[in-house]
Parts: C-alpha cells; sequence; structure tokens
C-alpha cells in the first residue's frame, strides 16, 4: 500500500474504530466470528519475537487481518484463531494465547485508558530487498531477519531499480551500499581481496550495461530513482552505509564527491561546499571525508568506526516513549520490549544530531551523545526511515566474521526495530503530526 | 624514530619540562586543550592549540593536539600551514616531519609526501625513521616504485646493507618478487633473528612455482635463523617430513643447540593433526630424547609414542615405548612408557603381552592406575569373546568401573537381568564423563525390555564393542523383529538406524529411522524424526526434511526435542547458518 493510499483511508477508519471497532476480530466478518482470538503477547512471555512479526505477516498474506495493539504487552498482536494461524505459531515457536470475544473486548478497554492503541493491520506489504543478485542474506541484517522471521521479500538491484522494478513494491529495504559509488572506500585498503574484486567487477559491469560512464553516476541515478519512489508514496528503510551514502549521492549533483579510483577523477577538494543538502532526506551540512583511504564518508556517522583518530566507543541507546494515539506512527516504530538497547557498529554507525534537518523525527538516541541512531521522515507522500549500525546481535562485526544466528536470538531488541518498519506500511491508520 | 626523539615526545606530551626549565604556564595550557578535547569542544581545542605554537611553533604537544582536533573537524588539510611554520623555526626535529608525512598521506597528496621526505633524509641523513615513515607512506599511497626508492636511498646513505631490509622485503613480495624478497629478508634475519616469523608468514604465500627456488636461496644461508625459515616453509608448504629432514641434516652439534631448534620445531607443528605432521612431530620427539639428559628421555619417548600411535604407526610407537620403558630414567617416568606400551599392545589386540606387562608395573604405579590397566585388559579379553578370562582379571576389581565392565560382560552373555542391574548400580557418574554417558545410554536402551535372557542382542552389543557395526545393526535389528509389539523394540531400531548413519550409509538408515517415527514408542519416535531430518538436510531434500520436522513438533509439542527440531527447521529452510 502506497503512502498516499494509507493516508487517503484514514478519515473513514478513524471514525470505524473509533465509533464500533469495525476492524475488531469478528466484527467486518474477516474472520469466521467464533472466538477464541489469538494473542501474540510481545513483551518477556513470547519465546520468539522475530517470528512472531512471521506468523502476523502470514495471516495478511493468506488474505487475513489482525490488530497491532501499541504498547499493550510489549506491542502484541490480535489474530485470528484459525487452524492455519494456530499450526503456524506452533510450528515456529511463537507463544499465543487463545482469548474470547469478552477477554478482547477488556483488553480495548485497557487500551482505550492508556497510553496505547489498536491498529488494524490489513495487507501485507510487497518488499523489496535492495541487493546484488548473488549477495549472501548472512551480510544484511534486514535480509537475515526476513529470512527468519518468514516474511516473503523480492531481491532487486540497479536494472531493477532503473526500470519498473519499485512501482511493484511497497517497501524498499536499503543496507550496506554505497551509494556514493566508492565500494565502501575498501578499493584502497582490501585491494587484491577477493570479494572486493567481485564488488567491482559486478558494478562496473552494471555501469556499462546501463549506459553509465562510471558506477558513482550509476549509483546517483539509483539513488534518484529511490528517493522519487519515496516521493511517490513509497516506504524506504535503510541500514548502515546506505543512509548516509544515499542522501551524500543525492546532494552531490553538482560536484564530484568520489575517489578517482571510482570515476577517474580526484575528489573535489571543495566538495563539501557544493552540496544541495536540499535533495538529501534526512541531512544537511556535512564536511565529506577527504582521504581515500579512509573507510568513511563524511562527518554525519558519530562513531566513525574506521577512522582511528576518530573512533567513538559504543554506548547504548534509548527508545522515545511517544503518545500512542496522537504519534502512532512513531509509536509502531519504536514497539519493543526494552527500551534500552546496545548499541552497535557499522559503517555508519549513528546520525550526528547537527547534521539533521529540522524536519527529522529522532525516534531512539543515546543518552548525552551528540549522535542519534533511528530516526524517521517524510518526504513528498512517501516516508523513509534510518536505522545506524550494521547488524544489531554483531556489535563488532569485522570483514569475515561468521554469520549471526538469529535462532541465538530470537527476542533481540535490535532487530525487534526492523520488523516494526515491514509491518508498519500494513497498519491502516489516521494519519497525524508526528 | 631515534630513541632520544621517542623520549622527548613521549615527555612533551606529558607536559614534562624538556629542556629541564619549568614551565607551567604552558603546562596549564595544553591541560586546558586537552579537557576541551574530552568535552568534544573540538574548535575550543584549536583555538588552544593555535595560541600555544604561536608562542612556540616547533612545540610538538601542541602540534599533535592539533591534529588531533582538526582530523575532528574533518578539516586535516589546515595543519599544513602549521607544519610549515614549525618546520621554518626548527628543521631538526624528526618527529615534525614525521606528523607532515602523516598529514600529507591522509590527504593524499603523494608529492608532499616525497617533498617533506627528501627534506628530512637531507637534513637528518642518519635518522633511519625519515626513509622509513617516508617510504611507508607512499606504499600507503599506493606508489610502490617511490617506496623502493625511499628505502634503498636510507640503506645507501646509511651504508648498511641490511637497514630497511625488511621493508623492502615486503615490497617485493607484494610485488610478486618473490627473489628479492628472500634476498631481502635473508638480510633482515641477521640483522634482526625475531623477523623469522614475519619472514615465514609472508614467504609462505609463494606460488608453488617459486617454492623450490625459494628455498634453494634460503639453504645456501648459513645460521640458525635462515635454516628454521627453511624449516618453518618447508612444513608450512605441507611437508614437514622434508623439514625435519632438513633440521636433521644441519642440527647443530651441541646438545644444548641441538635441543633449541628442535623444539623451535615442535612448537611450530603443534597444531597440525595430519599424519605427515604427527610422524615428523614422532620423529622430532625422539630425536630430542636422544639430545636431553636421561632423566628426562623416558617422557619425551611416551610422547613421541603416543605421537606415532596417533598417526597411525603403531609399530614405531611399540618400538619408542619398549625404548623408554627399558631406559634408565626415573622409575616414575618408566612406569609411564610402560603403562603406555600396555594401552597400545591392547589397542592392537596384542592381550596376552600386555597382560604380561601388568605384574612388572604393578609395583610402581598407583592402585587406581594398575586397576585401569586391568580393565583395558579385560575390555581386551571380552572384545576376543574370553569372558572366563575377562572374570578372572576382573574378580579383584571392586571399583565403580569395574562394576559397569561386568555389567557389560553380562550384557554379552545375554543376561539382561544382570546387565541392568549392574550397570544400574555402577550409576551414572562413574568413570570419564563419555563412558558414563555411554553406559546411561546403554541402560535406557535395555530397561524397556522385558526378557531376562536375550543372546541374540548380547551377541549384538559384543559385535558392536569389537568394531564390527554391520553385525551389530543386524543383530539390533533381529533382535527388535523377536520383540514384535513388546517394549524396546523401537528403540533397538533406533540404535541400529543410529549406528548405520555413522557408518555412511544413509540408505540403510532412513528406513530404519521411518519405521520408528511410525511406531508408537514417543521419545524413541522423535529421536528418529530428528535423525531423519538431519538426514534429509545432509541429502538437501530439505522438503522431506521440513515435512519429518512439523510432523514432530505437531505430534508431540511437549517434547524436550522440539526446539531442537525448530531450529533444525531454520536450518533446512536457509534461515540461520547450518552449524
Amino acid at each position: 500500500m502506497k503512502r498516499r493510499e494509507f493516508v487517503g483511508r484514514v478519515a473513514g477508519a478513524l471514525g470505524a474504530v473509533g465509533a464500533a471497532g469495525a476492524f475488531l476480530p469478528g466484527a467486518s466478518g474477516w474472520s469466521n466470528g467464533r472466538a477464541p482470538w489469538l494473542l501474540v503477547p510481545m513483551d518477556d512471555g513470547q519465546a520468539d519475537h522475530l517470528k512472531a512479526y512471521g506468523v502476523a505477516f502470514r495471516v495478511l498474506e493468506r488474505g487475513g487481518r489482525g490488530e497491532w495493539f501499541l504498547n499493550y504487552r510489549g506491542g502484541a498482536f490480535l489474530l485470528p484463531g484459525d487452524a492455519a494461524t494456530a499450526h503456524d505459531a506452533a510450528l515456529n515457536g511463537v507463544n499465543v494465547e487463545e482469548i474470547d470475544q469478552g477477554r478482547v473486548d477488556q483488553i480495548k478497554a485497557e487500551i482505550a485508558g492508556e497510553n496505547m492503541d489498536a491498529i488494524p493491520l490489513e495487507k501485507a506489504p510487497k518488499v523489496a530487498v535492495y541487493a546484488p543478485p548473488n549477495a549472501a542474506p548472512w551480510d544484511d541484517a534486514v535480509t537475515m531477519v526476513l529470512q527468519y522471521a518468514g516474511i516473503s521479500f523480492e531481491k532487486i538491484w540497479d536494472a531493477e531499480v532503473l526500470g519498473q522494478g519499485l512501482s511493484t513494491h511497497d517497501w524498499l529495504h536499503l543496507h550496506h551500499e554505497d551509494f556514493t559509488g566508492q565500494y565502501s572506500k575498501f578499493y584502497l585498503n582490501y585491494a587484491g581481496a577477493p570479494w572486493l574484486a567481485d564488488m567491482v567487477e559486478r558494478n562496473t559491469s552494471m555501469a556499462r550495461q546501463l549506459g553509465y560512464p562510471h558506477v558513482p553516476a550509476l549509483k546517483r541515478a539509483v539513488a534518484d530513482k529511490i528517493a522519487g519512489f519515496v516521493e511517490k508514496g513509497g516506504f524506504l528503510f535503510a541500514m548502515c552505509t546506505a543512509t548516509e551514502t544515499l542522501d551524500l549521492a543525492l546532494a552531490s549533483h553538482n560536484t564530484d564527491i568520489a575517489a578517482s579510483y571510482a570515476d577517474g577523477t580526484p575528489m573535489a577538494s571543495d566538495a563539501s561546499a557544493h552540496m544541495d543538502w536540499s535533495r538529501a532526506l534526512a541531512f544537511q551540512n556535512a564536511k565529506l571525508e577527504l582521504s581515500p583511504t579512509t573507510a568513511a564518508f563524511s562527518d554525519i556517522d558519530g562513531h566513525q568506526v574506521n577512522a582511528p583518530d576518530r573512533r567513538q566507543p559504543l554506548g547504548a541507546f534509548t527508545l522515545f516513549n511517544f503518545s500512542a494515539k496522537i504519534d502512532p506512527v512513531a509509536t509502531m516504530l519504536v514497539q519493543n520490549h526494552r527500551d534500552v538497547i546496545p548499541d552497535f557498529y557499522g559503517l555508519t554507525t549513528s546520525f550526528r544530531r547537527d547534521r539533521l534537518k529540522p524536519s527529522v523525527s529522532v525516534l531512539a538516541d543515546e543518552t548525552n551523545a551528540p549522535w542519534v541512531k533511528l530516526i524517521h521522515g517524510e518526504r513528498g507522500q512517501g516516508t523513509w526511515t534510518y536505522y545506524g549500525g550494521h547488524d544489531p546481535e554483531d556489535p563488532q562485526h569485522q570483514i569475515g566474521d561468521p554469520p549471526t544466528d538469529l535462532s541465538l536470538h530470537p527476542h533481540s531488541p535490535g532487530y525487534r526495530l526492523i520488523l516494526n518498519n515491514v509491518l508498519f506500511p500494513a497498519a491502516k491508520k489516521k494519519e497525524l503530526k508526528t | 624514530m631515534r630513541r632520544g626523539a621517542g623520549l622527548a615526545l613521549m615527555l612533551s606530551l606529558m607536559g614534562a619540562p624538556v629542556h629541564g626549565q619549568a614551565q607551567p604556564q604552558q603546562n596549564s595550557e595544553m591541560a586546558r586543550g586537552y579537557d576541551l578535547e574530552r568535552r568534544s569542544d573540538f574548535a575550543g581545542a584549536e583555538v588552544v592549540y593555535r595560541k600555544i605554537l604561536e608562542s612556540r611553533p616547533a612545540d610538538m604537544a601542541a602540534l599533535v593536539g592539533l591534529e588531533r582536533v582538526l582530523t575532528q573537524l574533518n578539516r586535516p588539510a589546515d595543519l599544513s600551514p602549521a607544519l610549515r611554520q614549525a618546520l621554518a623555526v626548527d628543521s631538526t626535529k624528526g618527529l615534525i616531519y614525521g606528523l607532515a608525512i602523516r598529514t600529507f598521506t591522509t590527504l593524499g597528496q603523494p608529492d608532499s609526501v616525497r617533498r617533506i621526505g627528501e627534506q628530512w633524509s637531507r637534513i637528518l641523513p642518519d635518522d633511519d625513521a625519515a626513509y622509513r615513515e617516508w617510504g611507508m607512506a607512499l606504499v600507503t599511497l599506493g606508489d610502490r616504485q617511490g617506496a623502493r626508492k625511499a628505502f634503498l636511498l636510507g640503506r645507501d646513505r646509511l651504508k648498511q646493507p641490511d637497514v630497511m631490509a625488511a621493508e623492502l622485503a615486503q615490497l617485493a613480495i607484494t610485488s610478486l618478487d618473490y627473489a628479492t624478497g628472500t634476498r631481502e629478508w635473508l638480510l633482515a634475519l641477521q640483522r634482526i633473528p625475531g623477523y623469522r616469523a614475519t619472514a615465514s608468514a609472508t614467504l609462505a604465500s609463494a606460488p608453488e612455482n617459486a617454492r623450490a627456488e625459494i628455498l634453494r636461496q634460503i639453504d645456501q644461508a648459513s645460521g640458525t635463523a635462515p635454516l628454521m625459515l627453511s624449516v618453518d616453509l618447508r612444513s608450512r608448504w605441507g611437508d614437514p617430513l622434508g623439514a625435519l629432514d632438513r633440521l636433521k641434516a644441519a642440527l647443530p652439534a651441541p646438545d644444548a643447540a641441538a635441543r633449541d631448534v628442535l623444539q623451535q620445531f615442535l612448537e611450530s607443528n603443534r597444531n597440525l593433526a595430519t599424519v605427515p605432521n604427527l610422524t615428523a612431530r614422532a620423529r622430532a620427539l625422539e630425536l630430542l630424547a636422544q639430545h636431553s639428559l636421561t632423566a628426562q628421555q623416558a617422557a619425551l619417548r611416551v610422547a613421541a609414542a603416543r605421537a606415532f600411535g596417533a598417526a597411525g604407526d603403531q609399530a614405531a610407537a611399540r618400538r619408542v615405548l619398549a625404548l623408554a620403558a627399558s631406559s634408565s630414567g626415573s622409575p616414575i617416568e618408566v612406569a609411564g612408557a610402560a603403562t603406555a606400551l600396555i594401552e597400545l599392545m591392547v589397542a592392537a589386540d596384542s592381550v596376552e603381552a600386555a597382560a604380561s606387562q601388568l605384574p612388572r608395573v604393578r609395583p610402581s604405579i598407583p592402585a587406581e592406575e594398575y586397576a585401569r590397566l586391568t580393565r583395558l585388559v579385560a575390555e581386551g579379553w571380552i572384545r576376543r569373546g574370553a569372558f572366563e578370562r575377562a572374570d578372572t582379571v576382573l574378580a579383584n576389581d571392586s571399583t565403580v568401573d569395574g562394576l559397569a565392565l561386568r555389567g557389560r560382560l553380562a550384557l554379552y552373555r545375554g543376561d539382561l537381568t544382570g546387565a541392568r542391574t549392574t550397570l544400574h548400580d555402577a550409576g551414572p557418574f562413574a568413570g570419564s564423563r563419555e563412558s558414563a554417558t555411554e553406559r546411561t545410554a546403554l541402560l535406557a536402551v535395555l530397561q524397556p525390555i522385558e526378557q531376562d535372557s536375550f543372546p541374540e542382542l548380547g551377541r549384538a552389543f559384543l559385535a558392536l564393542a569389537r568394531g564390527d557395526t554391520a553385525s551389530a545393526i543386524s543383530g539390533l535389528t533381529t533382535s527388535s523383529q523377536l520383540l514384535g509389539s513388546k517394549p524396546g523394540g523401537p528403540e533397538l531400531l533406533l540404535l541400529a538406524g543410529r549406528l548405520s548413519l555413522a557408518r555412511g550409509r544413509p540408505a540403510e538408515a532412513e528406513p530404519l529411522l521411518k519405521q520408528v517415527v511410525a511406531g508408537s514408542a514417543p521419545a524413541a519416535a522423535t529421536a528418529a524424526g530428528l535423525e531423519l531430518a538431519q538426514l534429509y538436510i545432509a541429502q538437501h531434500r530439505q522438503p522431506d526434511a521440513l515435512a519429518a520436522l512439523e510432523h514432530l513438533v505437531l505430534t508431540y509439542p511437549q517434547s524436550p526435542l522440539v526446539p531442537q527440531a525448530r531450529r533444525l527447521m531454520d536450518v533446512a529452510k536457509g534461515v540461520v547458518p547450518g552449524t
């Protein structure tokens, strides 16, 4: 569902939800009308928080509906008590509680009186993940958690983005892609490494194939297309380097920000002065990293993991508490059973407060630190969310580290923030200012 | 960097008066700069450091502080004027040149790096740091030719043919010039033998067709370091026996020196468990024993025999042990050798010979150790089927382990009542963890069976003890059929299925496990379901694996194996990495 549609349905839904609970199980004819319903607790009573999102998603995929109880038991789900859902939950080790209509009514009453809300979930979004065709799932937190939760998605890359590939999807995820086209600036320090040679070859041949003179030009075109996707109502979720470099690529149409190994000409020494931040989604006034050997892009990232002189230690970030009834979007995005989450590095770990545009909503930050972790905003009819860091359960994440096994982290609060985003476009809710 | 210069930098960074004159005002200014940095007020710190540099342009602490804050402010280029000013005031400080080179490297300016390098080496021609920093900076900037010239200039100016050898060696090897790399490493080793590990690690990457020439070059050099480099490389390139031969051919004459190189060889080969490596290790230990004091010889020979045994060369192991057992070392070490010899003899089915050694070691080993050896010999008799001789050996063994072994003996005779009682009395904790677990698992298989006597089953387990797995599987399957619908049959089939899997016969295991899954014993059915799923995953039959696991989870939701089954489902779906 595009954001335009999401917003357009608001007026009718608002009255219906508030007045008669038209989206309550059984009330709108989407269930067989028989109790019990299945309540999926998302507090410490849940055995597998991550797979619980998958169970809810698949209900929507099967054409069913559900509700998301914001701030109730860690952001619980109410799902139809049909055999398929019960079967799915049992197979996946997801704890569910069978409840009858009377109990549902009690919960609704509690929700009405507290900082909680019940959000109807009605349509599974079509999810796309931007990744090279042969990328292993293990190096991308979103791909990993989507697979673990059993949420279906399609992989798309440059050719699809520059074609019509985005028009058939509601939600797009970007991970550690470097949209400045500099191969994450590993080109000099990892020269000779087979994985880097493969990355360079794949990208240069794609640029040739699509008629671009070099990779930075290709990636800038891809970035523009992605910004257009958001503009037209798409939901964008980006992590790690993709956050920072997408904005740098968007803002750099007047200058050369790529090192000579990427486009044949050195980076403009005054590139920072010529950035057009009006085109970026989240950031402004950043200073670019000039050294081609330092794997950092700008001073947007607060932690600078690859710049030994500037590297900052990891702390913990705190999720903000929003008013569920007034700020349902922000509330949805921070549903969790933990408020404070250990931080984790990425090529871009965090975002400096003084580099954020004033319109950006901060969803999580590190107390007393000059950086934030999770941000959200709007562009045109769509929304975007940026989440710093690479892998919530691998805080240091070095190249060559063994893959993260999510079955060992079924309660990961850091991964829940990703899955909140996936389910967020499925929600139908009134549009209120965040 | 020269030692004096390094000390001066350290002192100046600590705020100490370098020239012996108290500088309270300067110290407090520097302290203010540090404090501002700690509070992330980099712009404020920049002002402080610049103010210090106004009065003392060559103050190293302030210059380094300015470098730190300008890096934070993403303005490393702004350090250049301060560096120029510092060099204009004091052109004799190598540290300032070093800082300048670092800055221009960060800025990606090779010409400036060259200019500063040339200036530094011209003004301080005896400072080897000048050529090293200059060259390494050019390596970072990808100018290998320039780097080489800088290193060679240093060698020329310092008039020392082996200076910069380690740098030149690494540079040559990154350009795949292994001949020069080897030559330079040999020079570097002459200067500092401690370079050997790095030399070995870098040269090890040489392609196969370059290795013979590298070894020829190294073997022409004299001295321990080249010898050990040659030995290291041969080992790394998969020829540990050749490495040992090379070492033997050049073994130093004094025992102490020979021991030293042999110990180095053993140390560098301690982790690899291949047959050639274990054999080389065994031979090196044997050689080390020859060059060691008499008191140490027996222990080294026992270690050599164990390595020979691990390499599968039982004859060599017995030969060395016999030598150890007859050596004139301390009684404890000789007894240790005799004990190891008994173990090897039993493993090689020379039970009579092992039994004849028992009285010899009895006086010199603790009673517990003697009891362990007698059980080992009894197990040898059991595997032979000589149950009476085993009875005789175990007659005086009142330990829990002895009881457990008697329980097994009863089982092999088909006496299930005796086996159950004795194994139960032995309990779940005696002996090693492996043997205790095995005993408990055995008891779990036997307990559901209601018969008192079951010779077919005894024969099946005896076959298993003898290592005849095929006969054991056949015997267990027959025993299960004999039990029919009586309890205990599914557990025997499950064991047969597991043994088939262990033999690498999945096609034979699959019908056995399927039969157990379809049966009415929940514990055996869930365990068999899990085994079956693992078998399917190994054969890339993911849909079959998922079906088996879904059946397990939904049919036996309370089974303790359900979490394991769910994880296996994730593995089958490819959503978590396999282990």
